[in-house]
């Protein structure tokens, strides 16, 4: 298979979020804490973000005004960018990009130094204190490779959550929106065709990304780039000159006599090295 | 008092010896922690603290001795402190000559000195490269510490500077080593951050003025 | 439902009432979300509350909580006013054209009959005129002014759209969106399926909700077609199932009428006398009768004993046996013992803490459920009760999962489909039918040496289900409940070979034929063959009663002559010879449109058509009135504010000065009933963790509420403290020009497991419905404040 993407259609979701206890379910992950350690949000969204052992969450977006009331659901999860800026950071490589164009993390590798999870223009990697390692959706890549869906996908009832080659889905995602545009809905639009290169989550949005908390215009941050692009090389290159030099100084001087002596003479200028 | 030439020149206090100790040692230590996130391949490093994540808390703690070593110095000896203040503050057209000429010393060219004070022009340079240096790391290093409760822009801003601060203040650390042990020229300085004092021949070599200060202020006359 | 889930993929308009479909049938949505981007099909979600259905329907129109009639009602009227009904349809497929007895009246909110010191109804005049001959008088011109389209016509005239709206509070604009869009499927090549579950039924007028729902599906053609219907959406997976084996307190299995202890139903034939119909596919009721007793009593039943019919026990026709009253008999010490099988009343059952002190009455009690409920520890302190003054002996018998136990379930598509056990339950779990099994080979053993002959009936029940002394042979049982001849113990092929001489044996006649053979393979329920084309009939996938149809009244779905509707909507059609098609024929395959009865689609009924005219407890057509504690002191439409029969058995009620707000209770997609099995799974517990209450933002002003605050809400059965959200997706209705609020909270919440929280129905009364005695949980009167 070349790449794949998933698409998430959030104006057929019902937010059942059976994908967020699917996910759970196959990674085997606990629950972040206990109800009665839980603080009362306040609305349905079950967890404020995604957390170490939560790789996706619906994010329930409530708005009332004049236009009556809309209630959003967002599957939230890692995007699986082209450029991902978790990757350029990530100094152990334990992040890297599939050929299929999963971004795959290499757990053992990880160290949990937390520079994914803040580089991240999406802010999705989330570092597990406990074990120090940074966590994130994985997009099932071993259930890929069998052959099966991601877990959240299959267990998607209305049909919201899709996966297939990448080619695929973009296709189904705008004719989908084409579609929502027919029926009104005039903002619908695909986000994740161009975006950071491209991303294998796919979203067919019916409304501005904005409403749905997502960046407009998403990038790797321009100190992502001058860090490991341009900061990285300098601060080596300062770093290996000041060794060569003084190297070269300690070769250089080592043999001379260059201690300081008394003089005993008054006043003006001390002459010596 | 008399003049003598193994008369010794008090340098620097109890305090100061210590923490600058206790700097190199956790500069040492933040250093080679540290390095192994900057180059991949140098990981193994971190066998030597008991794996990545021993490194990472070792990277901590030592980061909280190098940050708070100096503020205790400064607590503990505030006239020190006022003395390095006062002296980085004040330049003369000595210090100028001196940093003129500072590769003719470090490369051990003959080259004429200027009388120099308490700190030389050189010194003065490396007091404000280390001291801002430290402070950089020590903030950014900070910011990357407890991303959560700071703002993203912050923190990601921090992330190259501190990756970049690391190495340039590693490279200006370098060339003080060289100078500060093993060149032939200054490298008895030693002594005064060891012992806490100079002899006369290297003061009055390096610091002239200082040392006809010192001398004056103790009553060192010369017969 | 009249249909089945895939098919809710073929409609052009969802009415969803009382359900919150999305959350609470999410599945549903599966087929609705394909309708609206294949058919362009509009999704109405009409519920007081702003829900996930209504975020992914195209309009949502708010109600005032027990307001459905009124809004149907309305419905009703623009469909006749607006010619929007399917005339065809209605003429021949429903008693329309039917003359109605000219005692029949309905004046200042009473129908005829009705008796002011009984407070009962004397239903004679509810009826239709027959010629001499016994024929029904018609009208299909549908002009007699006394014939039944004319008096609908009449009785839904005072349901125009301002009145309506000032009883519902829906906004006249959106409504009027609702009834131009969903009487559109009043065209021939149209169809509209009306979804509902417990927010319609859980009502004093619940029953007639339903009526309402069924008649306006009359009027538009939308019975009998794809994507048509009237949908029961079931509140567990095999409630359907339940309901067809007898859960009922006056049903038997099969929906056959339990008898009652009066002269009239003393022997045999004189409940087969009084209970079988003249016409109508129930004239078949002696055959499926005796074949049930000969099911239970075997060779005990013999044509010399009345087939045991005595064995049965006789319900006093003047009590109730429904759940309400069964905790009322209970609180009064009458019932000694309980079994309580997959139940939770402490946090179900409405006036929960009425019905938690009932229990304390009993000398024992039985709770059986996969986890240890609230109801199993109704005596603690958590509960509210000083353990110290109760002596009832409590058993918990933990018991199986679905997936730890093979057998079958029947979904509200009435498929019936076999499920495999997958692990082996824990620790000391047993499947139910296991506990069932053991119980009554132990009672037998118990009589078995008795000679009084009250104890006949299960000295001599008919218990044949394999050799294992703990486990039923759930073959033989999914056999029984099928049919067989008794002589020669083959299996029938259909309920229609049922005999009423004790020749052969049912379980539940309507599931006659699922297993036709034999072997394994003849049980139809394991059917798993999927269609390839089609419009998601899938006939050979599981087995749906009655004989494998899938879409009941099909007959409805071709016109008068056998051709179908239209293209779009075909499914069943006249060949010349034959009816064929793409499910199986309700009625006679072989009987010709011109037949007589060619055009009578409604075969259960004695006449043969739809009911637009039908007995129910209130009278033949459902009208508005308030809940039994509504925020409101006088109606519109008459007088009369509250149903006059419903079954109120509190002795106070809630004033609406000192309670103002409308509370409603519902559940989430998160947690399934009580929550005993989603409260105790980690992950479940985890999306819901807290029970909370809704507000509306201006309600929320005006008692100083913030969101996530805690509030006490309190009605007159008590008070309970939880979370509040305070959200726009709840508003204050405009009742006849006063803004009414609502209050909703979810009912999952107990005091015990990994998400705890108080009990809502702590809040609700002990208030049925007049025909099914369905307790009034989705509308009483409360308060709300901080609480602090």
């Amino acid at each position: 298979m070349g790449e794949v993407a998933k698409l998430i259609d959030v104006t057929k979701c019902t937010a059942c979020r059976g994908c967020q206890v699917a996910c759970k379910q196959w990674h085997d992950l606990p629950t972040e804490t206990t109800p009665d350690k839980t603080k009362f949000a306040g609305s349905y969204q079950s967890h404020p973000d995604l957390g170490p052992n939560t790789y996706t969450i619906i994010e329930f977006i409530e708005n009332t005004n004049e236009n009556g009331t809309q209630w959003h659901f967002k599957k939230t999860g890692c995007m699986h960018c082209t450029d991902a800026a978790c990757i350029l950071v990530c100094e152990k490589k334990a992040l890297s990009k599939l050929e299929n164009g999963i971004v795959y993390r290499d757990m053992a590798k990880c160290v949990g130094c937390g520079y994914c999870a803040q580089n991240c223009p999406f802010l999705v990697p989330k570092v597990n204190p406990k074990t120090e390692k940074a966590t994130k959706c994985t997009l099932c890549e071993n259930r890929v490779e069998a052959g099966l869906k991601p877990a959240c996908v299959s267990t998607c009832i209305t049909g919201a959550l899709d996966f297939g080659p990448r080619e695929k889905m973009l296709e189904i995602a705008k004719n989908r929106v084409a579609t929502l545009q027919q029926q009104g809905m005039t903002k619908a639009q695909v986000y994740g065709e161009k975006e950071l290169g491209g991303t294998h989550v796919i979203y067919v949005l019916g409304d501005a990304p904005e409403v749905y908390g997502l960046p407009a215009d998403p990038q790797v941050p321009l100190s992502a780039t001058l860090w490991q692009k341009y900061g990285k090389p300098l601060g080596a290159a300062a770093f290996c000159a000041s060794l060569g030099t003084t190297l070269f100084a300690f070769f250089l001087n080592r043999k001379k006599d260059l201690a300081p002596k008394l003089h005993h003479h008054e006043g003006g200028k001390s002459h010596g090295v | 008092m008399a003049y003598s030439d193994n008369d010794r020149f008090p340098r620097f206090g109890k305090a100061a010896r210590v923490v600058h100790l206790t700097h190199l040692v956790s500069f040492f230590v933040l250093f080679l922690t540290g390095m192994s996130l900057y180059f991949n391949f140098l990981s193994p490093l971190n066998l030597i603290f008991g794996g990545a994540n021993a490194a990472k808390l070792i990277h901590r703690i030592a980061a909280l001795v190098f940050f708070f070593g100096p503020v205790l110095a400064i607590i503990l000896n505030p006239k020190g402190f006022a003395l390095v203040l006062y002296q980085i503050t004040h330049w003369r057209k000595e210090d100028f000559h001196f940093i003129a000429r500072f590769f003719h010393k470090f490369f051990g060219q003959p080259h004429d000195v200027a009388p120099q004070g308490y700190l030389n022009g050189g010194q003065k340079l490396n007091t404000y490269l280390l001291g801002f240096g430290c402070l950089g790391l020590a903030f950014t290093g900070f910011v990357i510490w407890f991303p959560e409760y700071l703002p993203n822009w912050l923190v990601l801003w921090c992330y190259p500077l501190h990756s970049l601060l690391a190495p340039c203040l590693t490279a200006v650390v370098l060339g003080h080593a060289y100078l500060g042990s093993f060149h032939p020229g200054s490298g008895a300085s030693w002594e005064a951050i060891w012992g806490g004092s100079l002899s006369r021949a290297f003061a009055e070599h390096h610091h002239a003025q200082w040392a006809q200060e010192v001398d004056i202020k103790l009553g060192r006359v010369k017969r | 439902m009249t249909n089945h889930w895939n098919d809710l993929a073929n409609t052009d308009c969802a009415l969803i009432i009382g359900s919150n479909a999305a959350e609470n049938h999410p599945m549903s949505f599966k087929w609705l979300t394909k309708a609206r981007e294949e058919r362009k099909a509009k999704i109405i979600c009409v519920d007081p509350r702003f829900t996930r259905t209504a975020a992914r329907s195209d309009i949502h129109a708010p109600l005032r909580s027990g307001t459905d009639i009124a809004f149907i009602g309305g419905l009703i009227n623009y469909a006749i006013q607006k010619n929007k009904f399917q005339r065809d349809y209605v003429v021949r497929y429903t008693n329309a054209a039917f003359i109605v007895d000219d005692g029949y009246d309905f004046k200042d909110g009473y129908f005829s009959g009705w008796d002011p010191q009984k407070k009962t109804y004397a239903n004679a005049t509810w009826n239709f005129k027959k010629d001499d001959q016994g024929n029904f008088l018609k009208d299909e011109t549908l002009e007699n002014p006394r014939c039944v389209f004319q008096l609908l016509k009449k009785h839904y005239n005072r349901y125009d759209a301002d009145t309506v709206c000032k009883v519902t509070g829906t906004p006249k604009e959106v409504y009027l969106k609702v009834c131009e869009a969903y009487t559109g499927t009043g065209q021939p090549n149209k169809s509209g399926t009306i979804m509902y579950a417990m927010g319609c039924t859980q009502h004093t007028v619940g029953s007639q909700n339903v009526r309402s729902y069924a008649m306006l599906q009359l009027l538009l053609g939308n019975i009998g077609v794809p994507g048509g219907g009237v949908q029961a959406m079931r509140g567990e997976s095999n409630v359907q199932g339940s309901t067809d084996f007898g859960l009922l307190f006056h049903m038997l299995p099969g929906y056959i009428s339990s008898p009652q202890a009066t002269p009239e139903y003393a022997l045999l034939a004189d409940y087969l006398k009084k209970e079988t119909p003249a016409s109508g596919y129930w004239v078949n009721k002696p055959k499926f009768f005796t074949s049930l007793l000969k099911a239970w009593w075997g060779d005990k039943a013999t044509a010399e004993n009345d087939f045991a019919y005595h064995y049965l026990p006789k319900r006093d026709p003047k009590k109730n046996y429904s759940h309400i009253a069964l905790f009322e008999a209970m609180y009064k010490g009458e019932i000694k013992g309980c079994f309580v099988w997959g139940g939770n009343p402490v946090v179900g059952g409405p006036n929960a803490r009425k019905e938690a002190a009932a229990l304390g009455k009993l000398d024992w009690l039985v709770c059986m459920d996969l986890f240890e409920t609230e109801t199993a520890n109704f005596w603690s302190k958590e509960a509210g009760a000083d353990p110290k003054t109760i002596n009832t002996e409590v058993f918990m018998l933990p018991v199986a999962a679905s997936y730890e136990k093979a057998g079958s379930i029947s979904n509200s598509g009435r498929w019936c489909q076999w499920r495999y056990k997958a692990v082996n339950p824990p620790g000391e779990a047993r499947d139910d039918l296991m506990l069932l099994h053991e119980l009554a080979l132990r009672l037998k053993r118990a009589y078995a040496s008795s000679d009084k002959p009250q104890d006949e009936p299960i000295k001599h029940l008919f218990w044949d289900f394999g050799n294992d002394p703990h486990h039923p042979d759930i073959e033989i049982v999914a056999k029984e409940i099928s049919g067989y001849d008794w002589t020669t113990k083959t299996q029938l092929k259909t309920f229609g070979d049922l005999k009423d001489d004790g020749s052969t044996v049912s379980g539940c006649w309507v599931y006659g034929g699922m297993y036709n053979g034999p072997a394994k393979e003849n049980n139809r329920a394991r059917n798993r063959k999927t269609e390839k084309e089609g419009i998601g009939q899938h006939l050979d996938w599981a087995f749906a009663w009655p004989v494998n149809r899938r879409i009941l009244y099909n007959r409805c779905s071709a016109d008068y002559d056998g051709k179908p509707w239209s293209e779009d909507k075909k499914l069943l059609w006249w060949d010349g010879s034959k009816w064929g098609g793409l499910d199986v024929p309700d009625f006679v395959p072989t009987k010709a449109p011109s037949d007589p009865g060619g055009t009578d689609p409604y075969i259960m009924q004695a006449h043969g058509k739809g009911g637009l005219f039908a007995v129910m407890a209130e009278g033949p057509f459902p009208e508005h009135y308030e809940p039994w504690e509504s925020p409101v002191n006088q109606q519109p439409f008459s007088k009369v504010l509250v149903n006059p029969v419903a079954k109120v058995f509190e002795t106070e009620k809630g004033d609406n000065t000192k309670f103002p707000y409308v509370g409603t209770t519902y559940r989430v997609c998160e947690h399934w009933q009580t929550g005993v099995l989603t409260r105790n799974t980690p992950w479940l517990a985890e999306l819901m963790p807290h029970m909370f209450v809704e507000i509306s933002p201006t309600l929320a002003q005006a008692k100083g509420i913030k969101n996530g605050d805690q509030v006490v809400v309190s009605s007159l059965r008590g008070e309970i403290k939880c979370y509040v959200i305070v959200t726009g997706r709840f508003q204050p209705l405009m009742i006849d020009g006063k803004p009414v609020e609502q209050v909703g909270m979810p009912w999952h919440y107990g005091f015990l497991g990994l998400a705890k929280g108080s009990v809502a129905n702590h809040l609700t009364p002990h208030v049925g419905d007049a025909n099914t005695t369905i307790p009034e949980y989705k509308a009483f009167l409360c308060d709300i404040r901080r609480a602090n």
